[in-house]
């Protein structure tokens, strides 16, 4: 974790036109190591799939994101022109989504899309695009790629078009690999290799990863830190194993209070989620997101200035009430 | 694929059959007497009675239409009244001026209006996606005769740039001659074009993969012409193939604003001359055309998006 | 995508201004022109088919608005009794077809069958004839006329209708209503024309605003042919034809007339995209 591969600092993002402007992401800040998985953990709308993809700055129609830096290997992204942003986009970063069908072009041979990626963006000739595109299909898992090279995505399980997704993703040899969701469309069987496939990448390539979730218990199986995000925010940040033993966020506590475990299974212990809908876009004007469904919450919560503050080593906390740890 | 394959041509050897039946019933059904309003008012009975039997109009209506069936299956169409000569022969002659309207009107229509609906699907609800409707909605409410016209006016009688009228054969002569009948043709055929086509490039471009292959850096043109348009255009070829009949129509006008010796131009004479079988006999090739070529974008569609097939196998 | 978005509402009724805007000068043009047409009688300076050789061909003026034709007509005049006869036609065969092929569309959507079978067949053999040829079939029996144009349109009119009345018919057979007036002992027509057909027209009626220009489009044609409208009788598609042997000394002819066919053809149009963008706008909301 000595070189910081990816870091962002204040992000904004915001939707509409002038005065009905309303922010989708209100600035996070967030560092990813070379070599490192991250987590980015949280509810849906709560701006994590907005905060990846600005990454790439590939954001929704009428998105505008502003941020103090973007910096990837020291480069701020914002800064990029558009033939820069292609090349970054091309070779810096692979991506995946949730749901890997929509992802592919449902009209050509999969085998020919991987190899797209490799003659457009690594420049191979045909032949070589095609050698190269059989052999990452191996490396993903694929059965059989001669075969597999000629399905049509309509063909294949949904495990199998994401290790096609993960096969395009990773054509380029990224340096940072954004899964968004990646794991959340599939049953809990093919959830788990696709992380294993993930992880076993990432070791060979030397890649970072930046895994987005709603799913605590997928983000503390492969990640070193996570960040939790809320209504826009980034509440709490550090390393997985603190922020799961010791959560100083209300929120974070809630969320992982609510992840059904072995133990909890067989108690008569209440595991029904947390109380109440998170805020929708443009809601909160100030203050802290999460106070209306917060049981510490106190009336000084509506209109603080947020604010990280160090609760660990490497851990920081938006709330600025002191937690006891463990429950 | 197959059984998707015999469907489909199964309910066009229906359709053909039906247009058969439907212009053979048009002529010998509907109420008054073609040779009577052939000969004109002052033939005597037995005038029409004789020239009647002479064409075989005396013989039991099915013996009738089995025979316009079978001229229409072995391709040679019988006699024209009024031309001294095989309808099959007629129709040869006067195919190609047509078949070459068609096409440059279609051409017209797509180089023009493939680039519009792109601009508009790409600056949807912008000003410039309104000019293109209102554009688009010009162009639909332009007769073709009229257009021809007025482009005739303006480019052949005022700058003298292309001829008014008629029709030379060769390459050069056939463009020269064609160029302003294309251009009113692509005109009326505009409308559809572009909104058919802006619309599913919409739709496509607010797929996901859009969206993750512009995360895997491919540049905006090979997005969209390598993986957008692939997608988009096959609505926009079944729709084309339906308005063929649109095209056929707008060609029988034009060729008379252009003297045009070709299909259109036969069957106004035909229908002037009250020339029933060679009107019979055109009206349902010209259906048949439409028929075959629906037919065809389908089986063109199993092919470009293999989705079309699988749905003919689970069916 | 976890994050979804909407567009604000100001956008949407931004947009929606926009379609009224554009119902409005569509429904303010073909106003225009459809009592320019039903006053006719009041608004024509002179007799549409009165000759003055003495005064033929000449250029507009106050005194002739749109100018004079080769016998010395007065083109304003004559396109103004055009339009009436024009107008009158075209409405009376579109909604003809209209009424025609919702009730078959309707009768075939709700009875299913052996009786739609053959009513789908008929009227994929209609509709898949060229337009024009199967009219100019028509009026080589009927003979030339506007009656034989009106009837041929009307022959191929009603299958479009029909086909889009079945399968809004059988979408609307399944719904609760309809099996509500079934389980309430309503006679069959009385569950169809009562409780069904108001449905069943609103999407006839917008498609409609586009078969009323096509109809428009190929009455004048067949009068530009010389197979409509008779001589001396003015309508739209003979004036202009009766114009092109003057193109390049009396360009007035020609080119008036058809410019107020394309702007009858804008005006009903502009009606239709106000119609159903906000039929659209109305169903996001």
């Amino acid at each position: 974790m000595s070189d910081i591969l990816l870091r962002i600092e204040n992000l904004r993002i915001s939707f509409g036109k002038d005065d009905r402007r309303v922010a989708a992401v209100n600035g996070v800040s967030l560092e990813v190591g070379s070599g490192e998985v991250v987590g980015l953990v949280g509810e849906s709308g709560s701006g994590k799939s907005l905060t990846c993809r600005s990454v790439i700055r590939l954001l929704p129609p009428g998105g505008e994101m502003t941020a103090n830096r973007v910096l990837f290997e020291g480069v701020d992204v914002q800064s990029l022109d558009r033939d820069a942003l292609r090349a970054h986009r091309a070779h810096n970063v692979g991506m995946i989504f949730q749901d890997p069908f929509s992802c592919l072009d449902p009209t050509k041979r999969i085998g020919e899309q991987i190899a797209e990626t490799l003659r457009v963006n690594v420049g191979l000739d045909r032949e070589a695009a095609k050698v190269q595109a059989l052999s990452l299909l191996e490396d993903v898992g694929i059965s059989s790629p001669e075969r597999r090279y000629l399905a049509y995505p309509h063909e294949l399980s949904g495990g199998m078009r994401q290790r096609v997704m993960i096969a395009i993703a990773v054509a380029t040899k990224p340096k940072l690999l954004i899964a968004d969701e990646a794991t959340t469309a599939l049953d809990v069987t093919t959830q788990a290799q696709i992380l294993d496939l993930i992880v076993r990448l990432r070791r060979e390539i030397g890649m970072s990863v930046l895994l987005v979730s709603h799913d605590f218990g997928v983000i503390a199986q492969v990640c070193d830190r996570v960040a939790v995000m809320y209504g826009g925010y980034v509440v709490e940040f550090g390393p997985v194993a603190d922020i799961c033993n010791r959560p100083q966020h209300p929120y974070t506590r809630a969320l992982l209070d609510s992840i059904p475990t072995i133990e909890s299974a067989g108690q008569r212990i209440r595991r029904d989620g947390i109380p109440g809908q998170p805020p929708s876009l443009g809601e909160i004007e100030q203050g802290c997101p999460f106070v209306n469904r917060c049981s510490y919450a106190s009336d000084a919560c509506r209109t603080l200035e947020l604010s990280m503050r160090e609760v660990g080593p490497g851990h920081t906390s938006a709330c600025p009430v002191t937690i006891g740890s463990g429950s | 694929m197959l059984n998707y394959l015999a469907r489909r041509v199964g309910s066009s050897v229906i359709q053909l059959l039906g247009l058969a039946l439907l212009s053979f019933t048009l002529i010998h059904l509907v109420p008054g007497n073609p040779v009577r309003t052939m000969l004109g008012g002052r033939a005597s009975p037995q005038q029409v009675h004789q020239v009647s039997e002479a064409l075989g109009l005396t013989r039991p209506l099915i013996n009738q239409f089995l025979g316009f069936l079978g001229h229409l299956l072995t391709g040679n169409f019988g006699q024209s009244f009024t031309f001294s000569q095989g309808i099959g022969s007629l129709i040869s002659q006067r195919l190609l001026p047509s078949v070459m309207l068609i096409l440059f009107g279609t051409l017209v229509a797509l180089l023009i209006g493939v680039p519009l609906a792109v601009v508009g699907a790409l600056r949807s609800d912008r000003p410039i996606d309104h000019g293109i409707r209102i554009f688009t909605t010009v162009s639909f409410a332009m007769p073709t005769f009229w257009s021809g016209l007025v482009l005739a006016l303006i480019f052949a009688l005022k700058l003298n740039w292309l001829p008014v009228s008629g029709y030379t054969p060769g390459f050069v002569g056939i463009v020269r001659s064609l160029t302003l009948p294309a251009i009113a043709l692509g005109l009326s055929l505009l409308a559809v074009i572009v909104r058919t086509l802006r619309s599913s490039v919409r739709h496509v471009l607010s797929l996901e993969y859009v969206e993750a292959a512009q995360a895997r850096g491919f540049s905006t043109p090979r997005i969209l012409f390598k993986h957008v348009m692939r997608n988009a255009i096959m609505p926009t070829a079944t729709v084309l193939a339906v308005n063929v009949g649109f095209l056929i129509g707008g060609t029988v006008v034009l060729e008379q604003v252009f003297q045009i010796p070709g299909l259109g131009t036969l069957l106004f004479q035909a229908v002037q001359q009250r020339d029933y079988p060679l009107v019979e006999t055109l009206a349902v090739l010209s259906g048949a055309v439409v028929v075959l070529l629906n037919l065809s974008t389908d089986i063109m569609q199993g092919i470009v998006d293999p989705r079309v097939r699988l749905g003919g196998k689970s069916v | 995508m976890s994050d979804t978005f909407t567009t604000t509402s100001r956008t949407t009724r931004f947009r929606f201004r926009i379609r009224n805007w554009e119902l409005s000068l569509g429904v303010a043009m073909l106003g225009i022109i459809v009592i320019a047409g039903l006053f006719a009688p009041l608004l024509a300076p002179y007799p549409p088919n009165q000759i003055d050789i003495l005064h033929s061909l000449q250029a507009p003026s106050f005194s002739h608005l749109m100018g004079t034709d080769f016998v010395g007509r007065d083109v304003f005049s004559r396109v103004l009794y055009g339009v009436r006869i024009d107008v009158f036609v075209v409405a009376l065969i579109t909604y003809a077809g209209l009424v025609i092929g919702v009730i078959i569309g309707t009768v075939a959507g709700y009875f299913g069958g052996w009786l739609d079978a053959i009513i789908g067949r008929v009227t994929d053999t209609v509709v898949s004839f060229p337009f024009i040829v199967l009219v100019l079939a028509v009026v080589a029996i009927v003979g030339p006329g506007l009656k034989g144009v009106a009837i041929g349109i009307v022959l191929v009119g009603w299958a479009l209708y029909s086909r889009l009345a079945r399968s809004e018919m059988l979408a609307m057979r399944e719904q609760p209503f309809m099996l509500a007036t079934r389980a309430l002992g309503y006679s069959t027509p009385r569950a169809i024309f009562r409780h069904a057909l108001p449905n069943l027209v609103r999407s006839s009626l917008v498609y409609s605003t586009v078969d009323v220009v096509v109809n428009m489009l190929v009455l004048a044609g067949m009068s530009y042919l010389g197979l409509g409208q008779q001589a001396p009788g003015a309508d739209l598609g003979s004036i202009i034809a009766s114009g092109q042997g003057y193109l390049l000394t009396a360009w007035w002819i020609t080119t008036i007339p058809g410019t107020v066919l394309v702007l009858f053809g804008i005006g009903v149009s502009m009606i239709g995209d106000g119609l159903t963008r906000g039929e659209l706008s109305m169903a996001t909301v």
